[in-house]
């Protein structure tokens, strides 16, 4: 199974340079929205890498299916903080353990 | 005091009742258990989670300084040629693990990190700028695939531990009083029904023994 990366810009760039052929370049918030959309339904793809900033911009009912799917994983990187698993957490636990 | 509604107050549903009792009071202690152990497992991966993600937003920053440094020097247009040019993509595998009934992906991948010249394009052609950028993205993504797993794997557990303190809440304050409660409002019908049952056999015994006397004293009357 692949990595796919799909972030506007610059974001994909870096990881083509690391032998990611699915790295898809999106420029407005609805490609991002149908990119995603895309890459959550193939079957090759195993883990889906998102800029932090963008996933943040997404509705947040796609937030937290991106969240919850297993296959293919989504993660989200970037130096902003990811507000969904610290809230998961803090829901069931009562208290928030993250940081 | 919460009765189940639609139960009849007979021997047979109480004997029945008192069954569930027993069979929902294991499920409690079980279940009670379970969630227990996935609490510790989730420490566990918790502290996991959190020294990857230090480490991966720590690689991304990195990543990205070099990869501006390669953009400044060679151009987009240079990098994104040399990126056609890769021959080895990073592909990973996807099995899933089972703590405790909750099932975690489990990725397994080669090492994306390769070595110069295993990377496709030409060492002449380009700057070491790009070499470098291409040489931390290459560990940023074997973070990612490592953070991936883990992070999914405290998704589930979290996804996991909710349900099941739901469920054992469910079962200590309300399946369980309910069931008690309606052991305690059949028990109670029960011996209402007794007692109305006592009364009425005594007045039958009365009404028979009135007509007893009255039969004899008839006959005696007749005699």
């Amino acid at each position: 199974m692949e990595v796919a990366v799909v972030g506007r810009g610059d974001a994909v760039l870096g990881f083509s340079l690391a032998g990611i052929r699915k790295a898809y370049e999106t420029t407005s918030e609805d490609e991002l929205v149908s990119k995603i959309d895309e890459v959550m339904a193939d079957p090759d793809v195993g883990i889906l890498v998102l800029n932090q900033p963008d996933f943040n911009k997404l509705p947040k009912r796609m937030q937290s299916t991106l969240t919850e799917s297993v296959k293919p994983t989504v993660i989200s990187i970037g130096t902003e903080e990811s507000t969904e698993m610290r809230e998961k957490i803090k829901r069931a636990i009562g208290v928030d353990l993250w940081k | 005091m919460a009765v189940i509604p639609g139960t009849k107050p007979t021997r047979a549903v109480l004997i029945e009742l008192k069954k569930r009792i027993r069979v929902a009071q294991t499920g409690h202690e079980l279940l009670k258990m379970k969630r227990d152990g996935l609490m510790i497992e989730f420490f566990e991966v918790l502290g996991r989670a959190r020294t990857i993600r230090q480490e991966l937003v720590k690689e991304f920053i990195k990543s990205q300084q070099r990869l501006n440094m390669a953009k400044a020097t060679e151009g987009t247009l240079t990098i994104k040629s040399v990126a056609f040019a890769l021959q080895k993509e990073p592909t990973v595998e996807l099995e899933s693990r089972n703590i405790m009934g909750v099932v975690v992906p489990k990725i397994t991948a080669e090492s994306v990190q390769k070595l110069m010249f295993e990377r496709g394009y030409g060492i002449i052609g380009t700057s070491a700028a790009i070499d470098e950028a291409a040489e931390a993205y290459e560990s940023l993504v074997d973070k990612i695939i490592t953070a991936a797993e883990v992070e999914t794997a405290l998704i589930r557990l979290v996804e996991d531990i909710e349900s099941t303190k739901r469920r054992v809440n469910a079962l200590e304050f309300k399946v369980i009083p309910d069931i008690n409660d309606t052991v305690r409002y059949i028990g109670f019908a029960l011996e209402e029904m007794e007692r109305d049952n006592i009364v009425k056999l005594k007045m039958l015994k009365a009404k028979a023994q009135r007509a007893a006397a009255a039969k004899a004293a008839a006959r005696a009357a007749a005699a």
